[in-house]
């Protein structure tokens, strides 16, 4: 019962912060020193440009204060009107349409490798921790450490170099096979699942032969942090006076760990894992140039380049959200696992 | 050291006859291996307790009165280590156990509650939970019996309910008002699936009942963070006894706790020991204590134990130089002793790595003589109840160079 009451709590709390950060992001956005409706004139001012333009500009509130643009800007988003590109091709076209296609394939490549990553990383760590200073604590910590040393594109261009030039077992980049590349996932926009629904094992074998390396680049990467922080949140709890309670009691060392450690160590692997969940949905830049995945990332450094308001506006807005409900999802959980938090 | 052994439990048994052997523990020691080298701890402790009775344990901080206790449930972690020695409980040596069956006696039949009841119990678990674990643990077998027990009850019951509902339907008008509030308190008793997790739980809160605790339905739904430091200490107390405890070990259980809950806490021990008949090692640094609880005690310094009788004896006519030490340094409150300073022990607990040579007590012993600094006392019986390690007792004292005192060089030597 305390439960629903502390999230709907934490929920409430969010409802200022999302308002106040997207406000403040709407009017940063606006002291860009280019003008999105000069560059939306492009090179060949026609008549009908100038009509389209004009009309752009009443339907937004150009005329009106920033306030009533932030709100205009608002309820369009929310009516799901989230404005046409300008420069980012193809140009004018719904932003809405693009992030649609862009946003399931970031949003697949990130659970993959977050839950990946996850598992691994939280045994890892705990094994780590309780062999602590054995020959198997040291290989760990060396993977560990190398994962967290290592550039991720260096990484996947190994994994190209070595799987896909050398072997040629797989494709080094893309998200599909070139036989594929008209096949459309329509019921939930992830190409694994909807395949799989679908019955399309062909193209779902194609799709997990893709996936493969960027998914492990990104989840070597994530294991090195979780590994870490587990390992060292578990050599602190095993020290604890009620982990001394538990052995008195006569739980075996197993029970120990899985049953009284365990979940005292999780609150500070739960802070990591939600926060590189929520980063790498923003789009993991570096993997998806090196793979060719046309994602989130690449989506958004390409809409800044070319300082295509609407687009900046609207990932950022998405960013903005994906990360508020990350620290939901982060202090719901601290309150499911630690009981103390929730008062 | 074997003679003396024989010599203890001949004392014993002169002295209480009916008493049977609990716990025989013979030189014990426990080492830890750091970096700058190695502490013992522990360093050959030999004492025995009876069946329902209280030992004692009392010492400065850092005598090693903890290790001695974790030793005995063999829980000393990394990079301590038992060295030698015999854990004889009820006539198996606990050291050569191998850990799966050592799982066996720890919760179950010896049972250990810590000094800390704050930071003793899982943050995250249910008092209910941590309580039921040790039920499903040690009494797994019991626990399935009451299962089934309970399953058939209650599916006598549902039988019931399903009859009477049958009724329902063909009974009369005023028949049917009083059939339905049966069938309404009737659905309140029966439960849907009832599994090993609600018996160990039902089993928590009968406990908790029969300690003495209020409203012990409500408290195994709680955490620990919600109820306060003395009420924590008593459910460590109930989750010591919940199986067959045989040895209660205390680790000063009162020491963080104030001082009305203490008395309270002690009660609890007294009373509960009475009516279980069960043996309780307790380890404390406060005399007051020992004396208030005790039967017998064995007085701990650097890793030895330097006296051991009943508390009777030692109380009344302490032998060793620190125990008189030690009751003497316990304030008493008269209108003079508001004038004068308090009785302390001169000098510090001396380091366990490089321990002082001979007896550990002479650098800081008033009565300190050279053999002191050279040989390390043996426990002897010194008449029926008392034993005592010091060189005072000695029966040959003809040496005139090793019975002098140490001139004050030399016991300016020994505190460096």
């Amino acid at each position: 019962m305390s439960l629903i009451k502390y999230t709907i709590r934490r929920i409430i709390a969010l409802i200022p912060i999302l308002l106040g950060v997207m406000f403040l992001t709407f009017w940063l956005a606006q002291l860009m020193p280019s003008d999105p409706w000069t560059l939306m004139a492009g090179e060949h001012m026609t008549d009908a440009r100038k009509i389209y333009i004009e009309d752009q500009k009443q339907k937004w509130g150009y005329y009106d204060p920033i306030l009533t643009q932030f709100l205009i800007y608002m309820k369009n988003l929310f009516s799901g009107d989230w404005g046409n590109t300008i420069a980012v091709l193809p140009k004018d076209t719904p932003v809405w349409d693009i992030i649609s296609v862009k946003f399931p394939k970031t949003f697949e490549i990130t659970i993959l490798s977050v839950s990946i990553a996850t598992v691994v990383g939280i045994f890892a760590g705990i094994f780590s921790a309780v062999h602590r200073n054995q020959w198997s604590d040291t290989i760990i910590r060396f993977f560990a450490l190398v994962g967290v040393a290592i550039p991720v594109f260096w990484l996947g261009m190994i994994l190209q170099f070595i799987f896909a030039v050398k072997l040629g077992w797989l494709d080094a980049t893309g998200y599909q096979g070139i036989q594929y590349i008209t096949y459309k996932p329509d019921i939930t926009g992830l190409r694994l699942l909807d395949s799989f629904i679908k019955g399309d094992f062909d193209v779902f074998k194609d799709t997990v032969l893709h996936l493969i390396m960027p998914v492990f680049a990104l989840s070597f990467i994530s294991v090195a942090g979780i590994t870490r922080q587990t390992r060292s949140s578990m050599l602190e709890v095993l020290e604890l006076d009620y982990i001394r309670t538990a052995r008195a009691k006569g739980c075996s060392e197993h029970q120990v760990i899985y049953k009284h450690a365990w979940r005292n160590a999780q609150i500070t692997t739960i802070t990591i894992v939600t926060l590189s969940f929520a980063g790498l949905l923003g789009g993991a830049v570096l993997t998806e140039t090196t793979f060719a995945l046309n994602g989130m990332g690449m989506m958004t450094i390409d809409a800044i380049n070319k300082q295509d308001y609407f687009l900046i506006n609207a990932s950022v807005f998405l960013m903005t959200i994906i990360f508020v409900l990350a620290n939901l999802i982060t202090d719901i959980l601290y309150g499911v696992v630690d009981p103390r938090i929730r008062y | 050291m074997i003679e003396v052994q024989k010599n203890t439990t001949n004392s014993d048994n002169s002295n209480t006859e009916e008493k049977e052997l609990l716990l025989k523990v013979k030189d014990l020691k426990t080492y830890f291996y750091t970096e700058e080298g190695v502490v013992k701890a522990v360093d050959g402790v030999s004492f025995t307790i009876n069946k329902n009775e209280i030992l004692g344990l009392v010492g400065e901080t850092g005598c090693g009165k903890s290790v001695t206790a974790l030793s005995l449930l063999r829980l000393v972690r990394s990079p301590g280590k038992i060295i030698s020695g015999q854990i004889e409980f009820e006539g198996i040596n606990l050291i050569d156990l191998p850990e799966n069956q050592m799982l066996h006696y720890r919760g179950n039949t010896i049972t250990m509650i810590f000094q800390d009841p704050m930071n003793s119990l899982n943050p995250v678990m249910k008092v209910g939970d941590q309580l039921a674990e040790v039920y499903l643990l040690h009494q797994k077998e019991y626990l399935k019996e009451e299962l089934a027990k309970a399953r058939q009850e209650n599916s006598i019951l549902k039988e019931k309910l399903k009859q009477m509902k049958s009724d329902l339907k063909n009974a009369s008008e005023e028949g049917a008002e009083t059939l339905k509030v049966q069938i309404n308190a009737l659905k309140r008793k029966v439960k849907g699936r009832i599994t090993l997790k609600d018996i160990a739980y039902r089993e928590s809160s009968q406990l908790l009942d029969r300690i003495g605790l209020p409203n012990a339905d409500s408290l195994i739904n709680r955490y620990p963070h919600e109820l306060s430091g003395g009420m924590r200490q008593r459910i460590m107390i109930a989750m010591g006894l919940a199986c067959n405890s045989k040895l209660l070990i205390c680790d000063e259980p009162t020491t963080a706790l104030d001082v009305t809950i203490q008395a309270q806490i002690l009660d609890m021990i007294r009373e509960l020991k009475n009516r279980l008949h069960n043996s309780v090692l307790f380890i404390t640094h406060s005399l007051g204590v020992i004396f208030e609880l005790c039967d017998r005690v064995a007085v701990m310094y650097s890793g030895n134990i330097v006296e051991y009788g009943t508390v009777e004896d030692i109380f009344e006519n302490p032998q060793h130089p620190y125990t008189k030490g030690l009751l003497a340094a316990i304030p008493k409150v008269t209108p003079e002793s508001r004038k004068n300073k308090l009785a302390i022990i001169k000098g510090m607990v001396p380091n366990l790595i490089y321990p002082p040579s001979g007896c550990r007590f002479h650098p800081r012993c008033p009565h300190a003589m050279k053999v002191c600094q050279e040989i390390r006392p043996d426990l002897i019986p010194l008449n029926n109840a008392v034993q005592v390690a010091c060189h005072l007792y000695d029966k040959d004292k003809s040496d005139p160079d090793l019975y002098r005192p140490l001139t004050n060089e030399e016991r300016l030597e020994a505190t460096i």
